[in-house]
């Protein structure tokens, strides 16, 4: 086999991302740096679209990062906006927020995976990274009033014949449009319109609203392809990030992370759940869905019988509890829980868990039949791999592939990489929902640990509230305030 | 050699779709790319983690003082699926390492775009290098 800097297209995929015919880069100056949109894919796999039992087009899958079509017109911006983004140029743009791990926000792309989970009222974005979190599309439903500006926004969709067009509102100024630096206010507004044009390409027209940066909409064409060569990982950018020491120029290399880190929200405590049936999916199984918050102490109710090694540990952990890795906005990991709401999302394939606490990182759980090699082939997670079988009205998920740095509990209760957990999820009625857990762990415990926690059902107006833990940890950001001209 | 043939083969095709795809911060803002550089070396260590996977080669000079180079490459996400895995390097593998040197000054620190292997064969890093993201 050549060497791969020998093949031609590579060589030429590289000196295109380098100097793409863009229009959307900043002007290139010389010795500047120019910060280019990546070109777009080569065509994803061929076939027809899929279609759900409601004959709309399924978008669902894994696809890859979106990426914008070339030869697409400048913006035409107000100057401030101008300025901002040629100043974004000459600073190497060390203020981009993702480097500190924060969202980039809608319309904006990262260039890692995302798989689309579908259901008739609501599609699910979740994100591989960057943050590895989710977005929400609440269908055929309207904006709230008062909306509260948050990284992503409150996203309402509806379909125009086989096109999903998603309106946002709601979104806070902190975020870049795209790797350019291309600045908003919190007016912005943003549609996107998906569609899948055939199996293996989606299709994203992005138009961009906003009157405090832009004279007139900007319309960003961009495409994803359909990934079927791997699964998606999970990327926790803000775990050991080094970077903003050695960014240079940057105001926000003056901010720091939070010595201590920072204390979880608030719980919220729901009303007791309504009273009604357990609710059945089309195909006869029990559904899992809904907006879930636990009963009583997140903490597990006694302790493992651990290995000396491992009871040192979590002795040395008990006399640290700051160093808690929720406390930097790390995942929770598998088998810990905190007493923010859970949401529940179920397909035939998959069930996604949102979490609203933490760091939004979400699971799934697989109900395709698939066996832990796929996962595991690309490493361990701070969620593992959870697969899912039914005993009856019982779904059994089995997980492994976990790191060993995530914490059970807030007590600082380790484990191994070896974690082995059996989780057996039961919905005995509309508002609750039992979950028994057996954690096996040889090289941490002298035997299996098992414990029962119990879930109950939000009320119908609760709804996930955004909160970014890297916010709180990093903020507030110098250079990200009052940028825009005060009206 | 250190990669599965067959995952290297079938990766070729997902190069050109992960190939410009790499970090979650601006090359130029940490690294200089008037400042290219190239070392043979020993790996000594590998840090498969995030944000960046992150490997060090022990490189000795013409005088016979070994110095240990810091080298930063891809997400992992990205490292992924052009083929690397955890394993993909190992401590006491000889590599060449081309890349560019960090823009704060730190000495024996840089950022590596291209990788060879004992064996011959070249990998890309995937950093932020190849993309000016």
């Amino acid at each position: 086999m050549k060497s791969l800097d020998l093949v031609p297209g590579v060589v030429c995929l590289l000196a295109c991302a380098f100097f793409p015919a863009n229009a959307q880069a900043p002007a290139q100056a010389k010795g500047k740096a120019v910060r280019a949109t990546p070109p777009p894919p080569p065509p994803g796999p061929a076939g027809s679209v899929p279609r759900t039992p409601e004959g709309k087009p399924d978008l669902s899958g894994i696809w890859n990062g979106q990426r914008a079509l070339p030869g697409q017109p400048d913006p035409e911006m107000l100057p401030w906006a101008r300025a901002l983004l040629e100043k974004r140029a000459t600073t190497n743009y060390s203020d981009d927020l993702e480097a500190r791990c924060l969202p980039g926000g809608p319309p904006r792309a990262a260039p890692y995976h995302y798989q689309v989970v579908q259901t008739p009222k609501l599609v699910t974005i979740l994100y591989e990274g960057n943050i590895h979190s989710y977005r929400q599309f609440f269908l055929d439903s309207e904006h709230p009033k008062n909306l509260k500006p948050t990284w992503y926004g409150d996203s309402r969709a509806h379909w125009e014949g086989d096109t999903l067009v998603v309106d946002t509102i709601g979104l806070n100024d902190k975020s870049w449009i795209d790797m350019p630096g291309h600045p908003h206010t919190a007016q912005m507004h943003v549609i996107e319109r998906y569609h899948r044009r055939d199996l293996g390409n989606l299709e994203i027209q992005n138009i961009i609203e906003d009157p405090g940066a832009y004279t007139k909409p900007w319309v960003i064409n961009r495409v994803s392809t359909l990934e079927q060569g791997i699964e998606m990982s999970e990327y926790v950018c803000n775990e050991n990030n080094l970077d903003p020491g050695h960014l240079d120029f940057s105001e926000t290399s003056k901010v720091h992370m939070k010595p201590n880190g920072v204390d979880p929200p608030a719980a919220r405590r729901p009303p007791p759940p309504p009273a009604g049936a357990t609710p059945q999916t089309a195909q006869g199984r029990v559904d899992f869905s809904g907006l879930w918050v636990l009963q009583g102490s997140p903490n597990l109710p006694s302790d493992p019988s651990y290995q000396p090694a491992f009871q040192k540990l979590y002795a040395e952990r008990k006399s640290q509890p700051k160093s808690d890795p929720e406390r930097y906005c790390l995942p929770d990991g598998i088998a810990r829980v905190n007493s923010l709401p859970y949401k529940f999302v179920q397909t035939p394939a998959l069930i996604a868990v949102l979490p609203e606490g933490n760091t939004r990182a979400f699971r799934r759980i697989f109900l395709d039949g698939r066996d832990h090699s796929k996962q595991l082939e690309l490493g361990d997670t701070w969620s593992g791999d959870s697969t899912g079988t039914w005993d009856g009205d019982t779904l059994v998920v089995d997980i492994v592939g976990v790191n060993d740095r995530s914490w059970l509990d807030a007590t600082g209760k380790p484990h191994s990489d070896a974690l082995h957990v059996t989780e057996r999820y039961l919905r005995p009625n509309l508002g609750h929902l039992e979950v028994q857990y057996t954690l096996a762990d040889p090289k941490a415990f002298t035997k299996p640990y098992s414990f029962r926690r119990t879930f109950t059902l939000a009320p119908a107006s609760w709804e996930i509230q955004e909160y970014i833990c890297m916010d709180e940890l990093m903020g507030p950001f110098p250079s990200h305030q009052s940028q825009a001209p005060k009206q | 050699m250190k990669f599965k043939l067959g995952v290297l083969v079938g990766s070729l095709g997902l190069l050109f779709s992960a190939l410009p795809l790499a970090a979650h911060h601006s090359f130029a803002a940490e690294y200089d790319y008037n400042k290219p550089m190239k070392i043979t070396g020993t790996v000594t260590k590998i840090e498969w983690m995030n944000p960046h996977a992150r490997f060090y080669v022990d490189v000795k000079d013409e005088n016979g003082n070994v110095k240990n180079w810091n080298f930063e490459l891809g997400a992992i996400p990205v490292l992924l699926k052009a083929g690397w895995r955890k394993d993909s390097l190992k401590v006491g593998d000889t590599v060449t390492v081309e890349g560019y040197m960090a823009k704060d000054g730190s000495k024996n620190m840089a950022n590596a775009s291209k990788v060879t292997l004992p064996d011959g064969k070249r990998i890309f890093g995937f950093s932020s290098a190849d993309s000016s993201q």
